[in-house]
């Protein structure tokens, strides 16, 4: 997948093409209105983006951690609620423990580090099968067979060429 | 526009004594130029004319996605129509500088026909659309089959884009060539791209027999062509038009063929097929391997302009939404690369 531009990034072009080319040439109120709703929505993703499953698994561990203890604070009460109290820290106490995950400009960072590497990579094993190096072929097969995932889950898991096709193209 | 348009065709028909331009209107789609559509009618002593055009201008710089050149576009067009069979739009009027239509543009022949080719393939026509596909293949062959000084007699489209391409021979031209796309990459990938650079690094090592280089459309695919009852009645958009091996666009047109699902190469029965029908017409030898080869390299030669366009949107060069999505097409032509490059199949467990 792209590290540039990240999906923040492509949100940020969206949003900036549709108050600059689409905004302007609405002619109802409601449509501008809706406009303006979408383009705050999609800042709001933008935003999100980036901490989403960094925030989610952290605060996983936070709330595990704070109705367990809720739970055990009420192991000397009596009645029906510190029993459905105990019952939830019971629960939270079974959840699975998420490691902390790299802060996501970190990850983006290496992906782009490593992918610009495979691709210097395959310049050189290009020019050594050029000259005959007999290992060269097998290399190039095995750095292939990882590109064919990498594409396979863009093609299926990201991109939406389904949903229209090439759009506008006359 | 239109206003300019009328201003600017009465300058170069002193004979008029009135031209109108009616019926304007601007085409969507399209990924290049400005398309209009108009009707221009001229009065003059000879009586009412009435010629239907297309105008074609250049974009803004900072939206242009393809960047080409009108004049050559132009010149090819005229050189096409008086030195071949091949249809083309007559090539009426060209504004070179921009001076009098704002930027650079021309008005050609707007030619009869349909460029829609859901009808053609659908099933039960399939004489028609075998007819249509092997006249494709007949005026690809007559195109290529040209006699090169005459289709480019001052040399304008030997490195057509000012690339520094080397048109002396085949090997110089296939040399500069992929060094062109290798710098190229290295100038415009906005990101790691492995599987272009792949493409482009694997090419040295592929290539094909020489022969002789020839004018190639440079775009000879599905959308590129106008037909009427089983006949071609227009090749247009060549403003690809360049020196290059001829077999690029048999490349290309296979990879758009497969891309569009419009299989223009397989429709072709005469002399066992496409490639059978070519060689027969146009004396060049062409293999299904050296095929591969050119879908490769067209797609190589294509790429660059769009990787660049992107490049530009990201770097706050260009406000034109489109460089944005071309993203989408950039990652939906990886999957075609692959299957050429023969790329093993995924292992998720690898």
């Amino acid at each position: 997948m792209f590290t540039n531009p990240s999906s923040a990034r492509v949100l940020e072009l969206i949003r900036e093409a549709l108050e600059r080319d689409v905004l302007p040439e609405l002619r109802s109120d409601a449509a501008r209105v809706t406009v303006r709703q979408m383009l705050q929505m999609l800042l709001s993703v933008e935003r999100r983006l980036p901490v989403e499953q960094q925030w989610m698994a952290d605060e996983c561990g936070r709330m595990a951690r704070v109705l367990r203890e809720t739970g055990e604070a009420a192991a000397g009460g009596e009645g029906e609620a510190a029993a459905a109290l105990r019952a939830i820290g019971e629960r939270a106490a079974e959840a699975p423990e998420f490691p902390a995950l790299p802060a996501f400009a970190g990850i983006n960072d290496q992906y782009r580090e490593l992918s610009a590497l495979l691709t210097e990579a395959l310049g050189h094993l290009h020019a050594l099968d050029g000259e005959g190096w007999a290992e060269a072929p097998e290399r190039i097969r095995a750095l292939r067979a990882y590109l064919q995932l990498r594409i396979d889950r863009d093609m299926h898991g990201l991109f939406a060429m389904d949903a229209g096709g090439l759009v506008g193209r006359g | 526009m239109e206003r300019q348009l009328e201003q600017f065709i009465r300058q170069r028909r002193p004979d008029a004594s009135a031209v109108r331009i009616e019926e304007f209107r601007q085409l969507a789609g399209g990924y290049s130029q400005e398309t209009y559509r108009c009707d221009c009618v001229i009065e003059s002593g000879a009586g009412t004319e009435r010629l239907p055009l297309i105008v074609r201008r250049d974009p803004p710089p900072e939206s242009d996605i393809l960047p080409t050149n009108r004049r050559l576009e132009f010149r090819i067009l005229q050189r096409v129509g008086e030195h071949t069979a091949i249809p083309v739009p007559a090539a009426h009027f060209l504004d070179e500088t921009g001076e009098a239509l704002d930027r650079p543009a021309m008005l050609i022949e707007r030619l009869g026909g349909s460029a829609d080719l859901t009808p053609l393939f659908a099933p039960g026509n399939e004489d028609e659309a075998e007819a249509v596909a092997t006249e494709f293949c007949e005026r690809l062959a007559e195109l290529h089959a040209a006699p090169l000084d005459a289709l480019d007699p001052d040399g304008e489209l030997r490195d057509a884009r000012g690339a520094g391409i080397d048109c002396s021979g085949w090997e110089a031209y296939m040399a500069s060539s992929i060094e062109f796309f290798l710098s190229s990459y290295r100038k415009i990938a906005f990101d790691p791209l492995p599987v272009f650079y792949d493409m482009y690094a694997s090419l040295p090592n592929r290539l094909p027999r020489p022969v002789p280089l020839a004018i190639c459309h440079g775009d000879y695919q599905p959308s590129n062509f106008l037909y009427e009852r089983g006949r071609i009645t227009g090749v247009i958009d060549w403003e690809n038009a360049h020196v290059g091996d001829p077999r690029e666009d048999i490349g290309w047109l296979r990879q758009l063929s497969a891309i569009t699902g419009f299989d223009l190469f397989g429709a072709v029965k005469a002399d066992g097929g496409f490639l059978g029908h070519y060689r027969k017409l146009s004396g060049i030898p062409v293999t299904e391997e050296d095929v591969g080869f050119f879908q490769v390299f067209s797609s190589a030669s294509l790429a660059a302009p769009i990787l660049d366009a992107v490049r530009r949107g990201l770097d706050g060069e260009s406000d034109n939404f489109l460089s944005t999505y071309m993203l989408q097409p950039l990652v939906a032509a990886q999957p075609g690369y692959t299957a050429i490059l023969g790329y093993p199949a995924a292992q998720e467990d690898a």
